[in-house]
């Protein structure tokens, strides 16, 4: 792992994701939810969260596609911007802006925070912080969930391709290809819980009780100080809009 | 029911898993006891699993189904309370489904039991460099749990128990992914801790790990004990084998030739009641090469990976037509990513790997098959359709074979794999090494010239092992070449006739083929050590060659 959010104390990455993401719902559209998605892709790219942004982009595509044609394209009158052609709503649009900046800075900032995650360091802090420790480790294996389907899928498409299945590029062949692809898949998440269950039991995540944090991750006063500012931001940003 | 310190004990238990109609555990009885190693088996489905599930708590807390009767771990109920709170150290099958996915290192991953335990950072430290060190990972120390192979993984769940020092051990199979080294190592470890006081209690279908450690045998039959002694009492008799349970490789010889019991059950007992002197000497030529056309080929091939580093350097090998060839080496060498390179599931950096006459290179694992076939380790993973008959007729549908062609060959394969009777079952409701040789046999349909087999005999029976060594060798026969990743000295003695050692990235062949059997990678089967003493080479010095002389040389 590389970044400054790698660097920093788990809680630290974990504060500023939530702070971006309170701050898209609750800043003044249009300006301050651009600012807020501009501030995220800004954080991002300064703490080595590129990719987060990019898969940000990836998931928002099809919502903001969406948005245009259900307020700009099918939206009410008056209809004054003109693209290849199409008069779009002004008020339509006006809401596809604010909503789909919205989304991309809660998507971008839970991506980056997601991508950026080390599931030991933040139950290590949890445990210093003397958290519950069945809370803390219900984030770290909600966060975890999506890398470990995703390495069973690839595991899964090997050795499907193996016994001879071809996924080609015509939707017919994607379609052939499901019931080997996604049964399997789905069967191995059910049983994925019950194999997470299994090692919780045996090595003793499931035991009450005090419980040592081996390697605490030091908490800097600048990581204290980020986590008062995001805090304090929310507040300005909501004095903004609503005061 | 007085409740004896570090005993288990079990009063009448009964267990039934949800949505089957027969039970698990009938009313078994039994009481377990400290400062020795228990050893369960018993046929296929016999309960030995459910069993050690029960007294660990983990049966119904986590697989659901009714528990009738009483378990007791030192005085308390385990289903009330986690296993490590009562000082249980229980290993699964699938070692790797044990794993935190919490810890980056394996370091980290040992301290994870005695963390939650809450110890002090001393006392958590020394523990883990202990375990370290007693199951020989420290070198292992700073790599990723969920990177390591199936024998590391093994090794690293068995050290992460061992860290939170429980007092009961409950080890299922954990002897199925050990290399022999590990296997040597771990029946020295079991030996300590009951010596010193420990519960251990295993179950295994390995009788020739278990004989020489085991204190006393329970045989289950349909969920009940059938048999409960000692070992080398029972294994010298017909009631283990009457009961369903592997008994050892000698003993089976020995029956096999006609002998009466009480039969040897050791291959030095078998040559002392026969008069025949062992011999350890391995000169004769090697006759295993069939001279055929070349089907798979290495050609100076680097291999790596980007957080392993090299894999394999300048490597080179033919497995020729016919020819049943076995790759070797320690835990983590690079074997099974010599298979996925056949597959053409990885492509080599620098070299070529040539399959049926083609580089694998611009080639995808699916133009290969149905002519190559590949079997992963943990291969019950894949499987999908609603019926063992519907599944293996995938790989032939997708080739575009008809279906009489189809209903033919699967109809063959399943019998051949002695599947016959659960065709129209579902994959899901079989016993995993069932499973394991359903996915076999899906593999086995569409007649592939080259078969890339992961440890294909892992967690089976002593009879499914026997079927998978006649398939390879029928296939052998039939002009299908075999290149098989084990740790079974059985299966690569009976099923193969080559053997390539990989060490330190590089690739060598192991001449003469009965060299392979050392106490570096793989022990000598108890056949070969027969077959040796009574002065037989290949390709007379197999089970059913071997039983045949030692029963002329027994009339004689």
């Amino acid at each position: 792992m590389s970044g400054l959010a790698h660097r920093a104390h788990p809680f630290t990455p974990a504060t500023v994701a939530l702070a971006l993401a309170v701050m898209a719902l609750v800043a003044p559209p249009p300006q301050g939810t651009l600012l807020v998605y501009v501030v995220t892709v800004g954080i991002a790219l300064l703490t080595g969260g590129i990719r987060g942004v990019i898969l940000g982009v990836v998931v928002c595509l099809p919502f903001w596609i969406l948005l245009v044609i259900m307020h700009g394209v099918m939206g009410d009158a008056p209809r004054a911007i003109a693209v290849l052609g199409v008069a779009l709503s002004t008020a339509g649009m006006a809401w596809a802006l604010e909503q789909g900046l919205r989304l991309a800075a809660i998507v971008t900032a839970s991506l980056v925070f997601a991508t950026s995650f080390d599931p030991h360091r933040f139950l290590q802090a949890a445990i210093a912080r003397g958290w519950r420790f069945d809370m803390a480790f219900l984030v770290v294996a909600t966060l975890d969930a999506a890398d470990r389907l995703r390495e069973q899928a690839v595991r899964l498409r090997e050795a499907q391709r193996t016994r001879g299945l071809r996924i080609g590029r015509s939707l017919l062949s994607k379609s052939r290809a499901i019931p080997a692809l996604v049964f399997p898949l789905m069967l191995m998440s059910v049983m994925e819980a019950d194999e997470r269950a299994l090692a919780l039991e045996t090595r003793g995540l499931t035991l009450v009780g005090p419980r040592t944090s081996i390697d605490p991750p030091h908490d800097r006063s600048i990581d204290r100080m980020i986590r008062w500012a995001a805090l304090l931001l929310v507040g300005a940003t909501a004095w903004w809009r609503f005061g | 029911m007085v409740a004896l310190r570090m005993t288990i004990a079990v009063r009448e238990l009964g267990f039934r898993y949800p949505a089957q109609p027969a039970a698990a555990l009938n009313d078994l009885d039994l009481e377990i006891h400290p400062g020795m190693i228990t050893w369960l088996t018993g046929a296929l489905g016999s309960g030995t699993s459910t069993l050690l599930l029960a007294a660990a708590g983990l049966a119904p807390r986590l697989t659901g189904g009714e528990r009738r009767g009483r378990v007791l771990v030192d005085g308390s109920d385990p289903a009330e309370q986690s296993p490590l709170a009562l000082a249980i150290g229980y290993l699964a099958p699938s070692p790797s489904l044990q794993l935190s996915g919490i810890a980056p290192t394996v370091r980290a991953e040992l301290a994870v039991g005695p963390m939650n335990l809450g110890l002090g950072h001393d006392a958590i430290a020394k523990r883990v460099e202990h375990a370290l060190a007693r199951f020989d990972l420290t070198a292992l120390a700073d790599r990723a749990p969920s990177k390591l192979s199936g024998g590391e993984t093994q090794r690293v769940v068995l050290a992460a128990l061992a860290a939170a020092a429980p007092r009961f051990w409950l080890l299922d199979e954990p002897f199925a992914a050990l290399d022999h080294p590990s296997r040597g190592m771990l029946q020295r470890i079991l030996r300590t801790l009951a010596d010193e006081g420990a519960t251990v209690v295993v179950a295994s279908e390995d009788a020739e790990a278990m004989h020489t450690i085991a204190d006393r045998v329970v045989v289950l039959a349909h969920g009940r004990v059938a048999l409960d002694g000692d070992p080398r009492e029972l294994l010298v008799g017909d009631a283990l084998h009457a009961h369903g349970a592997d008994t050892t490789d000698t003993a089976a010889l020995a029956t096999a030739a006609g002998f009466e019991a009480p039969r040897p059950f050791t291959p030095a007992a078998l040559l002392k009641q026969i008069g025949v002197t062992p011999d350890n000497t391995c000169d004769e030529q090697d006759q295993g090469v069939s001279g055929g056309c070349p089907v798979f080929e290495l050609r100076n091939v680097a291999f790596g990976y980007a957080e392993r580093g090299v894999v394999l350097r300048d490597a080179s090998m033919v497995v020729h037509r016919g020819e049943a060839c076995g790759l070797f080496g320690v835990n983590g060498a690079g074997k099974s990513t010599l298979l996925r390179l056949a597959m053409a599931l990885e492509h080599p950096q620098m070299g070529a790997v040539i399959v049926l006459d083609h580089s694998t290179s611009g080639r995808h694992p699916e133009d290969l098959a149905p002519r190559v076939a590949m079997l992963t380790q943990q291969p019950e993973r894949q499987l999908f359709a609603t019926s063992v008959k519907q599944e293996c007729r995938f790989t032939a549908e997708h080739a575009g074979w008809d279906r009489a062609r189809i209903d033919a060959r699967v109809a063959d394969s399943l019998d051949q794999l002695g599947l016959g009777g659960v065709a129209d079952k579902h994959p899901g409701d079989l016993p995993l090494p069932m499973r394991r040789l359903v996915a076999l046999a899906a593999v086995l349909v569409a007649e592939p010239e080259l078969l890339l087999l992961d440890e294909p005999t892992a967690g089976l029976d002593h009879a499914s092992r026997r079927r998978v060594i006649d398939v390879v060798r029928d296939r052998s026969q039939r002009g299908v070449s075999t290149l098989a990743v084990t740790h079974d000295p059985v299966f690569a003695h009976e099923a193969l006739d080559r053997a390539v050692r990989i060490e330190d990235g590089a690739v060598q062949a192991v001449l003469p083929f009965r060299a392979i059997f050392d106490d570096r990678v793989l022990a000598i089967p108890p056949v070969l050590i027969v077959a040796r003493a009574l002065h037989l080479t290949r390709p007379d010095d197999r089970f059913r060659e071997v039983a045949a002389a030692l029963a002329a040389h027994r009339l004689r």
